[in-house]
């Protein structure tokens, strides 16, 4: 369990950070929906495919961003390949989906190794 | 905890991201001081996808009521940020900028940790203070207050790569080619020109992991997201650059004046090291020089000058006109600051003092550099507060979006401002204020108006190619709109009284218009519109 609270500390820390890097939003209502959605949207799904590989908090939010960024690609096989249209269920179920094969493909790392390879 | 040389880098990208969010300091309610055309076709862009629910085709209002004319907007970014702007609630053109924004910020971590890699802790350093607010802002800071939207996110994805590539030429990690993968695919979808610049590095990282006994493994890791999505795009590809004249066709061209004028905004657009002050370029130029006699270990920074240098000054020769491989001129601090931090911790290594003291001197000469930054950065969003789209107008767009049928054509007789009238989302024809005093002038003189009128038409941008699909890789095109007009056959004709002089002759047309088959159905403060019956 040691690995899920480095997990959950490194979930916590982002956050925080994208509440800061908000604040030049003016409105307080907009400083927390950006920074809880672009955290659930864009770096949780990313986050969990690099957080199992051992860098430090830093380079892997940094690696998180991107990864998470591109992972959507899936809303373009959706859209173009599939036609399966584009709204609040397709964004939240994309990003949610590659979070839990991230966490799954993860798991050992996650929830059972005593540590993990770093 | 103890203190890293990283931790100062977090806190760097946290007050770029302050930085940089806070310049165009756009409100919620209205998409007001959106700076330049190009933004507003970003903002259309995310908003065609909340408003149709997929990004494929354009909405029947920008092809002239046709609904087979794709998208030739790359869509990742658009896509990232429909979503952010539907779960969250928050108007599209402040989630776009908020990603453009966060990106330009992790920009100066990833050169952290790729200066990192190729010289050292103080090097990278001390190029992330310079980073955060490189000197001249004005002029590097461009791409995120004006236009450079998506190519601001895809540059990144370039840093993130190259960062990528090296850690994989000394650590041969898989991971390090995944993470290159994605970078790639962000390239790919959010703007795929700037795969020409990476591609060179891309061919030999894919050389360095063939040559892995892992090799398909690798060669996986490296190319399957970016394989992908490059597959499903591909009748995509071929309808949209194949409706375009070739901007990148070779050849020999030695009257690339666009290429290294100052016309538009200064060169802003296409920004040069004369932009920095003349002691950073000294310090770059020297860098450079002290990374020669150890050119091997130093390989990744040479070569990445050396390509900059190719890209910016001579590839306009050979391709006819390479103006999106051109912006990445914008990446020169990414290249020149760490050249100049290079020769000053060389310098300072002259002085043989305890590692320390190093580190402290490396410091002051950063906080000093961001000092220096901020210094001209704080004149920056003041100077950025002019609104193109004012709230009377925003308010008068709104009622046009929500009381018009989609394709609706819409006439605006003073709607030309830096293509914001693209947030009508209707079929839209506009008239140059040129052409509005000439007319003006005719009927003052004359007493005479006719109802033909020389317009331009709205979004012109988002069509570009003006392609059509008309079967899974085959297209057709399709013309732009007369650009002479009959006021008579419009819809909707909208007005907006500028001052007196403007309001005076709009009441002519209108008049007109009335005593016709139009009557008023809008009018709020100096804007009224007028609908056919």
């Amino acid at each position: 369990m040691k690995n899920l609270h480095r997990f959950g500390f490194s979930t916590i820390c982002s956050f925080a950070l994208l509440i800061a890097l908000a604040f030049a939003f003016k409105d307080t209502f907009a400083i927390l929906a950006a920074a809880f959605w672009y955290l659930a949207l864009v770096i949780l799904p990313g986050l969990a495919w690099t957080y199992p590989l051992g860098q430090r908090f830093f380079q892997t939010f940094l690696l998180a961003n991107l990864a998470g960024f591109a992972s959507g690609f899936i809303y373009v096989v959706l859209d173009v390949a599939f036609r399966i249209p584009l709204n609040k269920v397709t964004f939240l179920a994309v990003p949610a989906f590659v979070t839990l094969a991230g966490i799954l493909y993860w798991r050992k790392h996650y929830f059972f190794a005593e540590e993990t390879e770093r | 905890m103890k203190l890293r040389p990283e931790h100062i880098a977090l806190a760097l990208v946290v007050l770029a991201a302050f930085f940089y969010l806070n310049l165009d300091g756009l409100p919620l309610t209205h998409p007001g001081n959106i700076k330049a055309a190009d933004p507003f076709y970003h903002t259309a862009a995310t908003e065609n996808i909340l408003d149709t629910n997929q990004w494929l085709y354009y909405p029947a209002w920008v092809g002239f009521g046709r609904t087979n004319v794709p998208n030739v907007q790359p869509p990742l970014l658009y896509m990232q940020a429909a979503a952010l702007s539907s779960w969250s609630g928050l108007p599209s053109w402040t989630t776009v900028y908020f990603i453009v924004g966060l990106f330009a910020a992790l920009g100066v971590g990833m050169a952290f940790f790729l200066v990192q890699r190729v010289f050292n802790h103080q090097v990278a350093l001390l190029a992330a203070f310079a980073l955060v607010l490189p000197l001249r802002p004005f002029a590097w800071l461009y791409g995120i207050y004006i236009g450079l939207w998506i190519q601001v996110v895809s540059f990144m994805a370039v840093i993130g790569f190259v960062w990528m590539a090296v850690a994989y030429w000394q650590d041969k990690q898989r991971w390090q080619l995944w993470i290159a993968n994605c970078a790639i695919t962000i390239i790919m979808l959010v703007h795929p020109q700037d795969l020409i610049a990476v591609f060179p590095l891309w061919l030999a990282l894919a050389w360095k992991a063939w040559k892995n006994p892992e090799r398909i493994k690798n060669i996986l890791a490296l190319i399957s997201i970016s394989a992908i999505a490059f597959t499903v795009l591909l009748p995509h590809w071929i309808w949209v650059w194949g409706g375009r004249s070739s901007n990148l066709a070779p050849g020999w061209y030695t009257t690339q004046e666009s290429a290294f004028g100052t016309g538009y905004s200064g060169g802003l657009v296409l920004p040069e090291p004369t932009f920095f002050p003349w002691y950073v370029l000294f310090f770059g130029i020297f860098g450079f020089c002290l990374m020669l006699p150890r050119w091997k270990k130093n390989l990744p920074w040479i070569i990445g000058i050396a390509a900059m240098l190719f890209i910016s000054y001579v590839t306009p020769f050979v391709l006819k006109d390479p103006y999106y491989l051109l912006r990445l001129r914008a990446l020169f601090p990414y290249i020149i600051l760490p050249a100049a931090a290079f020769a000053i911790v060389a310098l300072l290594s002259m002085f043989r003092l305890h590692d320390v003291l190093r580190w402290i001197a490396v410091f002051i000469v950063g906080v000093l550099a961001l000092i220096t930054g901020y210094v001209q950065y704080r004149e920056l969003p003041a100077q950025l507060s002019g609104e193109h789209l004012p709230l009377e107008r925003w308010n008068s767009y709104l009622w046009l979006q929500s009381n018009t049928a989609m394709n609706s054509t819409l006439f605006m007789l003073e709607g030309t401002s830096q293509a914001n009238p693209t947030m009508t989302k209707r079929i839209t024809a506009q008239v140059d204020i040129q052409e509005l005093a000439r007319k003006a002038q005719l009927y003052a003189i004359n007493q005479t108006l006719d109802q033909f009128w020389t317009v331009e038409w709205n979004a012109a941008t988002l069509r570009d190619a003006h392609i059509q699909r008309t079967g899974l890789f085959s297209f057709s095109t399709y013309p732009e709109g007369p650009s002479k007009v009959d006021i008579n056959d419009f819809d909707y004709v909208y007005f907006e009284n500028l001052n007196e002089g403007i309001a005076q002759f709009n009441a002519v047309i209108a008049q007109r218009l009335l005593n016709q088959s139009y009557r008023a159905v809008y009018q709020q403060g100096s804007i009224f519109i007028l609908r056919r019956q």
